[in-house]
């Protein structure tokens, strides 16, 4: 996934793009996440003017929503999921060997190069471990086959 | 003398015309359909058991405690999100909610710390006494789960602290924040377990939160808590008593621990502001009890010549034989007096009497001179009678507002909160100001025009909107027929359909496009109900008084007066604006507004005072200075007001001063007049005062004292003492028995005593014999003066014009946290919010000049000249520059001119014709210096 | 020349250009200055040298007065 680096003038336009539609704010925070991978919070004051509401409110709803990031994000993700059934099929392990590699679920890796985000069921549960790396789900994952793809 | 608790219904009361019948705990009762169970029981006495509830919010239904049965209805639903259906039973306590209760409260304890003891609201906790009331006696989860109790406090605003450690997320602040302020400053961040209250990822200081209180006011724990009861403890005792800043006039309960003011906060019943104020009335009342106030009278025989402390005694007879001194030498007209709009009406009144009865003169006059004069004069002249037509809780029925030169969210806060709660819910707001104000936009608020007009064009303004309603057909003919002078409103209509007075014309006046005009027009003029609300904006020009007509005019063509939801209404500056000018402090009129040369009222008058009384008007106060400068006006009584400071033009106001051989000032602090005054007596607080102030709505409301005057004497018994020195005596054993002599001299105020207001807490004037407990909406059947007078209303371009040299116009405001010329709140903590005066000027007119955002700038117009610093915005437009006027040391009005009014002589503060350069040294002393020297002097 | 002449040509006058639009607005000055102004504002202004710096209407109304 490639992202556009922010700047605030860019950013204001995506927000006045949506500014105007019903139910405004979190199609505005979306639109901001998909092209730049995050939201930058020193833009919220002006977000809030454009869409009529307060700074409060836009923080609210960017910090309700586990997906909102607030700061940019590595040039690789991958998304674990560490949920039931995929815990069941190893993820643990997993988990495990990803960390003994760099990569600690919930952080970024060693290398700074990608973001490894626990999440909680992917509906891949027949073919778990699963995960999405950049975007693509993938299913029977190992960490070897994850750090591969990250690095490749 | 006990702490007043006043009761929480739970949810808000509910107007509906059917009634329901139910039975809660074996109780029958009949509400209003819509009002909660909660409510229900609680009006019959029964308090269900809640935390996130509470009477000045709507039902949220988040804590689970206020559970009740119903029969016949499966589970327990809360009490405060169920309406009270016809034949309902209720229980609200059983065994099985008594268990579910207990259940709710332990797991709330479990993450709470458990430091009731220690804690600031011990006594004063709606979880602690919930804990109590469910019976809960011990908790089953251990605090060593997840929790919140290292949470941190933040302390950053100086007024209240936020200590997350205590929140149960209840979201009591949130709401209040949001239905009650309207500000929108607090949300819930985070979700589930992690969710906490923040003020938008910053502290409170950097958030958008005002500090109004509505939050700390709401919280039922000590989370949000105000810093003095932290210091303090929690209060004993309740006097209720009405703030002393601005005109809306907001009921507060003064609470005290001992003799110590431990907090104010609003009361409920007050008619004005129904439970909230803002951050001045609430937090800065700290300046009551400041370092520079003084306390002992002071004289001196020059204004060169230290300040000497003498007794009461001394300082009456010098300030008295000085007086009489003047008279002697220079002649009976040569003194007067200056009341102020800060003072009780019972102070007023005894000053407008010492200057007519005792001095002998009319010349008495009032600060409401330079804010409010054109608004009496206007209205009399249209409905026949010097005030507001409407209560501030009529805004509530409003469909469109028309809001004129005024800006509530800064100057009338409480009220803004009140016209922000109606905008959301769905009326029409149309802003008239150079300056794009708040309400232009804010959160959840977007007026629908905004006419942008070039400061002093106002009257070509309202016209042009008139012009419309005549041209196309929206006139309301039947209001026309039944409640106008016929021959007058003929006049008017040839008048306002001149071509001359349509938006294209005014257009090229006010640069604001015909097309907005016209639509702003329809929309004002197609409403069920519109209202027009206007502030200084409106009366600081030289056609004040014209825009006053010519916005009474509009309303009475569209038929927006006589109900609520409509009218013409002043959003008055100082507190008791509107009774400085009710109680006879202008030098043509005696209280209630009747002209001196009428002789039926002038010999009444000089029956009850025992004294002859003169028939002509007497001198206003630019016609003093004026005389002063002239050799003929030689001493002055001035009560409460900071004219070196507050009036235009500080050169010619100084100059009049120095000239004259009397000046007597009577205030809190040493302030810049005082530099020139020879007797300075000190004044009193309104912690200390005894009294009354009648706010915009023509609401009467009781100042009670919390201590006695810390100066010895209340302000009245010193003008008593001075007429007794005098010669005329004048004798009083309280200010009720000032308000029984008001009363019976002045038909409006008939009704009224301090007896009739502890009894029924404020009623507005007329209040009289026909309406007992006052009169919220005026002219409803027909106007005061009988029949409506429309007034031609042309405009005529101020003199005051931009030219080459001086290319851009200056308007002045004021700001949220301080108030006029700041004494009060520069000497409180309100000074964190805005430390020094600014002056905004547009992008383009600082490049041009090389004015860098933040940097300091030399203001000049034809009189004066003044530093300030500038702040670069899109507020104003170009060609205009906006100042305010808190603080000496940047002295705004030592550029505005002397042009006023031209029929009230009100100061033309809102258009003054400037120039701006860079500067590189920042504002001189000027004020200071003055005050200084007067402290200065006194130390030695 | 005092100050108050000065000031008061300078109401004067902005007081009959705000009454143009009255049916009489010599009576409407006139009646102005009976209302708000002291008896000695009317007798100083008459007597002063500045009575030529006064436009029609107000020249008229203080003559009437
Ligand atoms: S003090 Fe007022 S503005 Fe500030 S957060 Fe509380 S309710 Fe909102
Ligand atoms: S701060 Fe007070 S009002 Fe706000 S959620 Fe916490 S406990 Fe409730
Ligand atoms: S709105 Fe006015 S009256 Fe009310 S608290 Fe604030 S300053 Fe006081
Ligand atoms: S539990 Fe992992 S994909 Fe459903
Ligand atoms: S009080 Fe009813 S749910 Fe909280």
């Amino acid at each position: 996934m490639k992202y556009l680096t922010w700047t605030d003038e860019a950013a204001l336009e995506v927000v006045r793009e949506h500014a105007e539609k019903p139910g405004p704010m979190l199609l505005t925070l979306q639109a901001l996440q998909e092209r730049f991978g995050y939201v930058e919070t020193s833009l919220l004051p002006s977000i809030a003017k454009e869409l009529n509401v307060s700074r409060a409110e836009v923080h609210g709803v960017l910090t309700y929503y586990s997906d909102f990031r607030t700061t940019p994000p590595a040039s690789r993700q991958i998304h674990l999921c560490v949920a039931e059934a995929c815990q069941a099929l190893g993820v643990r392990d997993v988990v495990k060997e990803l960390a003994a590699a760099g990569y600690e679920v919930g952080e970024r890796s060693k290398d700074g190069a990608t973001d490894v985000v626990g999440v909680y069921c992917l509906g891949n549960c027949a073919l778990g471990p699963a995960a999405l790396v950049d975007g693509n789900l993938c299913g029977r994952v190992s960490a070897k086959s994850l750090v591969a793809q990250v690095t490749s | 003398m006990t702490l007043l608790h006043e009761p929480d219904l739970g949810t808000p009361a509910v107007k509906s015309d059917i009634e329901v019948e139910l039975v809660i705990d074996g109780m029958p009762t009949r509400v209003p359909a819509g009002t909660s169970v909660m409510r229900a029981a609680a009006l019959l006495g029964t308090a269900v058991p809640k935390l996130c509830a509470t009477d000045s919010l709507e039902a949220f239904g988040s804590c689970r405690l206020c559970l009740v049965e119903i029969d016949g209805k499966k589970g327990t639903p809360a009490s405060c999100t169920t309406p009270c259906e016809p034949g309902m039973v209720v229980h609200t306590q059983t065994p099985k909610l008594e268990k579910m209760r207990r259940g709710v409260m332990e797991l709330y304890i479990s993450d709470h710390p458990l430091d009731c003891l220690t804690c600031p609201a011990n006594g004063d906790c709606e979880l602690q006494d919930m804990a109590g009331v469910v019976g809960l006696r011990d908790v089953r989860y251990g605090l060593e789960g997840a929790n919140h109790l290292d949470a941190p406090t933040d302390d950053s605003n100086p007024y209240f602290s936020f200590d997350e450690s205590k929140c149960i997320a209840c979201s009591r602040c949130v709401r209040a924040c949001d239905e009650v302020q309207g500000t929108f400053a607090l949300t819930i961040e985070g979700r589930g377990f992690d969710s906490k209250i923040s003020p938008g990822g910053t502290d409170f200081m950097s958030s958008d939160c005002v500090s109004c209180g509505a939050c700390v006011q709401a919280c039922p724990t000590s989370t949000l808590q105000e810093k003095t009861v932290i210091q303090i403890g929690i209060p004993t005792r309740t006097v209720e008593t009405t703030c002393a800043y601005c005109g809306v006039g907001c009921s507060f309960k003064a609470e005290l621990k001992g003799n110590e003011l431990v907090r104010m906060v609003p009361l409920k019943s007050g008619g004005a502001n129904e439970g909230h104020s803002c951050v001045k009335g609430r937090f800065a009342w700290g300046y009551a009890s400041h370092p520079d106030r003084q306390l002992e009278p002071m004289v001196r025989e020059s204004i060169t010549d230290p300040w000497r402390k003498v007794s009461w005694n001394e300082a009456i007879t010098y300030a008295a034989t000085r007086l009489k001194d003047v008279q002697a030498k220079y002649g009976q007209q040569s003194i007067g007096g200056i009341s102020s709009s800060r003072c009780t009406n019972e102070e007023v009144f005894v000053v407008q009497k010492m200057v007519r009865a005792a001095f002998g003169n009319n010349n008495i006059d009032t600060c409401a001179r330079v804010c409010h004069s054109p608004t009496g004069y206007g209205l009399k002249q249209t409905f026949g009678t010097s005030a507001g037509t409407q209560n501030f809780a009529s805004v509530a029925k409003a469909d469109v507002i028309l809001l004129i030169g005024a800006n509530p969210t800064d100057a009338h806060p409480v009220f803004a909160s009140r016209m922000k709660r109606r905008l959301r819910q769905g009326a029409k707001l149309i802003v008239v100001d150079p300056r794009r104000i708040d309400l232009v936009r804010t959160a959840h608020i977007k007026a629908e025009h905004h006419l942008q007009l070039l400061p002093g064009t106002n009257v070509a303004i309202v016209n042009a909107l008139a012009h419309v309603a005549a041209t196309e057909g929206l006139l309301d003919e039947e209001f026309i027929q039944t409640r106008t002078e016929e021959k007058a409103f003929r006049d008017w209509f040839e008048f306002i359909k001149k071509p001359e007075n349509s938006p294209e014309s005014v257009e090229a006046i006010s640069g604001v496009p015909a097309s907005e005009l016209r639509a702003a027009a329809r929309l004002f003029a197609t409403a069920n109900n519109s209202a027009i609300y206007y502030g200084l904006g409106v009366t600081e020009h030289s056609q004040g008084s014209t825009m006053v007509m010519g916005m009474a005019n509009l309303a009475m063509a569209t038929g927006n007066i006589g109900r609520e939801g409509v009218g013409v209404n002043p959003l008055r500056g100082q507190n008791n604006v509107q009774g400085a000018c009710d109680m006879g402090s202008f030098p043509h009129e005696f209280s209630g507004y009747r002209h001196v040369s009428d002789d039926t009222v002038r010999h009444q008058f000089e029956e009850l005072w025992g004294t002859a009384l003169q028939a002509e008007p007497g001198l206003r106060i630019p016609n003093m200075l004026d005389s002063a400068i002239d050799g003929e006006f030689k001493g002055i009584f001035i009560h409460g007001e900071d004219i070196a400071q507050s009036d235009p033009n500080t050169k010619h106001v100084k100059a009049a001063l120095g000239a004259m051989e009397c000046v007597i000032v009577q205030d809190l602090f040493l302030n810049e007049t005082a530099a020139f005054a020879h007797v300075f007596f000190p004044g009193t607080s309104f912690l200390e005062k005894d009294g009354t102030f009648t706010n915009a709505e023509r609401r009467i409301n009781r100042v009670r004292p919390i201590q006695p005057p810390k100066t010895g004497k209340h302000e009245w018994e010193i003008v008593a003492e001075l007429s007794q020195a005098l010669g005329y005596p004048m004798q009083y054993g309280s200010s009720a028995e000032i308000m029984d002599e008001i009363a019976t001299s002045t038909p409006t105020f008939a009704g009224v005593s301090f007896a009739h207001l502890d009894k029924v807490g404020s009623v507005q004037w007329p209040c009289n014999e026909e309406n007992p407990v006052g009169t919220p909406t005026m002219h409803v059947d027909g106007f005061v003066r009988g029949l409506g007078q429309f007034m031609v209303t042309p405009y005529v371009a101020t003199e005051e014009k931009s030219n080459r040299k001086f290319p851009l116009l200056l308007t002045t405001g004021r700001i949220l946290s301080q108030y006029n010329v700041g004494a009060q709140t520069r000497r409180t903590e309100n000074v964190n919010w805005y430390p020094e005066d600014l002056l905004e000027m547009h992008e383009s007119d600082a490049e041009l000049r090389g004015i860098v955002d933040g940097s300091f700038a030399t203001l000049s117009s034809r009189v004066g000249e003044t530093v300030m610093k500038v702040t670069i915005t899109d507020r104003v437009p170009p060609g205009v520059v906006y100042s305010t006027f808190h603080y000496p040391t940047s002295g705004a009005n030592v550029v505005t001119t002397d042009y006023s009014d031209w029929a009230t002589n009100c100061p033309e503060y809102k258009v003054t014709a400037v120039e701006l350069r860079p500067s590189i040294k920042p504002p001189q002393e000027i004020g200071m210096a003055a005050a200084d020297l007067g402290l200065e002097l006194v130390n030695e | 020349m005092s100050s108050s002449s000065d000031s008061l040509v300078r109401m004067i006058n902005q007081i009959a250009a705000n009454s143009m639009g009255a049916h009489d607005p010599v009576a409407a000055v006139v009646k102005h200055l009976h209302s708000f102004w002291t008896p000695k504002m009317c007798s100083d202004l008459k007597s002063s040298n500045l009575t030529s710096e006064l436009n029609a209407v107000a020249a008229q109304a203080l003559a009437a007065l």
